[in-house]
């Protein structure tokens, strides 16, 4: 009876500590989701604030990490807030940060080694933000260098992550930091064909074209003298920016100009010599319906 | 209709052709459509009349790459500290209407080069002049004279880059266009040229001043070179 009624007693102090237990708890982790919205809501109009002021002014390669770093460091500061109602402060996260580091760097090996590398990116910049590039195998332009990965978009239009690490770790071949880039292609032409001729023709060409630069100066020779053709090589320089629309230009108006000039652009071929028939032959052009002409 | 282009055309609403410089500026018929014309292509657009054709210096076509041009001498020249130079640069012809540019021309075949080295050289568009010590030579209808004052060193030299996107245009109320003075200091290796905010002469009336052409979007060769371009000023043109 007595045990009942102890019973009875205890149950609804029990119940009141564990209401008020869950009370706190509920409190603290609404307490810290408001501190982690309000500071998520701040870094998101400051990085809008940032990108609406700067992007005016300034190129996308400096403020893109700009407002990153603001973005992340407001993001940083408000989780720390954010853990401080559950008795946790900086200097706590500090101490407790030489284990944890060890654990989460054993968990998150390769997404660590994607941190440093992109730290390393920003710091280095050997790409930047609309920076034509070839990466490895991916060639496009450099959407943008963000802290685990950068983003390419490939000249056909596809979007490529990168992990940092990888990128830290490969060639890297910026078309964007020199001034000038050069077109460098070969044309065949045929070897009945006046060879002055043809390279005063090209000559004129790239003269007329405002994408060639006077200097470097422009070369055209002869490169090799191939089976069907005297291959010439045409070289020219072009301002970085220019260059595809130079190489698609100058590649183009090349046939149409040679053929202006009466020079002829070979196809493969292989001249047959027959020193002793006996017999004619009879040949018949493709399309014709006749019998064909007598050829002794 | 020939001579200078500058000022305000179509004013009357009726047919209008201008030819010159290698370019050509028309109205049709009814004055509505404006077809602009240079040896790099053609654009065509619909506008109230009148609009307004101004100078500009020759860095916006056919690409909008570079606000320096490279004024090559014909011949070669030994020049030192105090002396001017005069030469001549060719100009774009820009036509605008409310301050928005409709088109942009060239006046002559368009040659860039690339002054410096590959990696921290500059691309610069190439002029060729003759050049002068005493007076300024006579300009052509669409070109502006360039004071090239030696203020340090002497040397032999066969051109002279300057930043003529930072340059004011000047008028000295005839037909004659100025850009502003430009200062050379020579050394062994390097040509320094500023470009200053003073005009070449005393007396000269201001007619246009920088930026040029920011925001323009210049379509390639053999597209219309219709252009947007904002936060600029026009300045009262020589005609008008």
């Amino acid at each position: 009876m007595a045990d009942a009624e102890g019973l009875a007693r205890l149950i609804p102090s029990v119940v009141s500590e564990l209401l008020e237990k869950a009370y706190h708890d509920v409190y603290r982790l609404t307490e810290a989701v408001v501190i982690l919205g309000v500071g998520l809501l701040i870094a998101l109009l400051v990085r809008n604030s940032m990108r609406r002021s700067l992007s005016p002014r300034l190129p996308a390669h400096v403020y893109k990490p700009l407002e990153n770093l603001v973005f992340y460091s407001i993001v940083f500061v408000a989780a720390i807030t954010a853990l401080r109602p559950f008795g946790l402060n900086l200097g706590s996260l500090l101490v407790a940060g030489g284990l944890a580091s060890i654990v989460i760097g054993l968990a998150a090996q390769n997404t660590l080694g994607d941190v440093i590398s992109g730290v390393f990116l920003l710091i280095e910049q050997p790409l930047r933000v609309g920076d034509p590039v070839q990466i490895g195998d991916v060639a496009g332009e450099v959407v943008d260098v963000r802290v685990i990965s950068t983003l390419i978009r490939t000249w056909d239009g596809h979007l490529v992550r990168i992990p940092n690490k990888i990128v830290f770790d490969s060639i890297i071949i910026n078309f964007s930091r020199t001034r000038a880039r050069r077109i460098d292609f070969t044309i065949g032409i045929h070897y009945k064909s006046d060879l002055q001729d043809a390279i005063k023709a090209v000559r004129g060409l790239i003269d007329e074209s405002p994408y060639c630069l006077l200097s470097p100066p422009p070369e055209i020779f002869v490169d090799s003298y191939g089976s069907s053709s005297i291959n010439l090589r045409v070289r020219c320089w072009t301002p970085t920016r220019l260059w595809y629309p130079a190489k698609m230009q100058i590649q183009t108006e090349i046939k149409r100009v040679l053929e202006e000039h009466g020079i002829e652009i070979p196809y493969p071929q292989l001249d047959l010599h027959l020193r002793s028939a006996h017999t004619d032959l009879r040949v018949r052009l493709e399309g014709s319906r006749g019998e064909g002409e007598k050829v002794e | 209709m020939n001579g200078s282009p500058w000022g305000d055309i179509g004013r009357d609403s009726k047919a209008f052709e201008w030819k010159g410089c290698g370019a050509s500026i028309s109205f049709d018929s009814n004055g509505k459509i404006l077809r602009a014309c240079d040896r790099y292509g053609c654009s065509e657009i619909i506008v109230d009349p009148p609009v307004r054709v101004i100078p500009a210096p020759p860095i916006l076509r056919p690409f909008s790459i570079t606000s320096v041009v490279f004024i090559g001498f014909t011949r070669r020249a030994f020049v030192q500290k105090h002396q001017t130079i005069w030469a001549k640069i060719p100009l774009d012809i820009e036509i605008a209407k409310d301050r928005q540019t409709l088109a942009v021309l060239a006046t002559s075949k368009v040659k860039y080069r690339l002054v410096g080295s590959l990696v921290e050289g500059v691309i610069a568009r190439n002029v060729m002049s003759d050049i002068s010590f005493t007076t300024p030579p006579t300009p052509g209808p669409c070109e502006a004279l360039v004071a090239l004052k030696i203020a340090r060193g002497s040397d032999v030299i066969d051109g002279v880059p300057f930043n003529v996107g930072s340059s004011v245009l000047y008028s000295d109320r005839g037909e004659r266009l100025y850009t502003s003075l430009v200062e050379v200091s020579l050394d062994h290796v390097i040509i320094d040229a500023k470009t200053t905010a003073y005009p070449p002469l005393p007396g000269l009336k201001q007619v246009r001043r920088p930026p040029y052409g920011r925001n323009v979007r210049l379509l390639s060769i053999g597209q219309p070179a219709v252009t947007v371009e904002r936060g600029w000023r026009l300045w009262p043109t020589l005609k008008g």
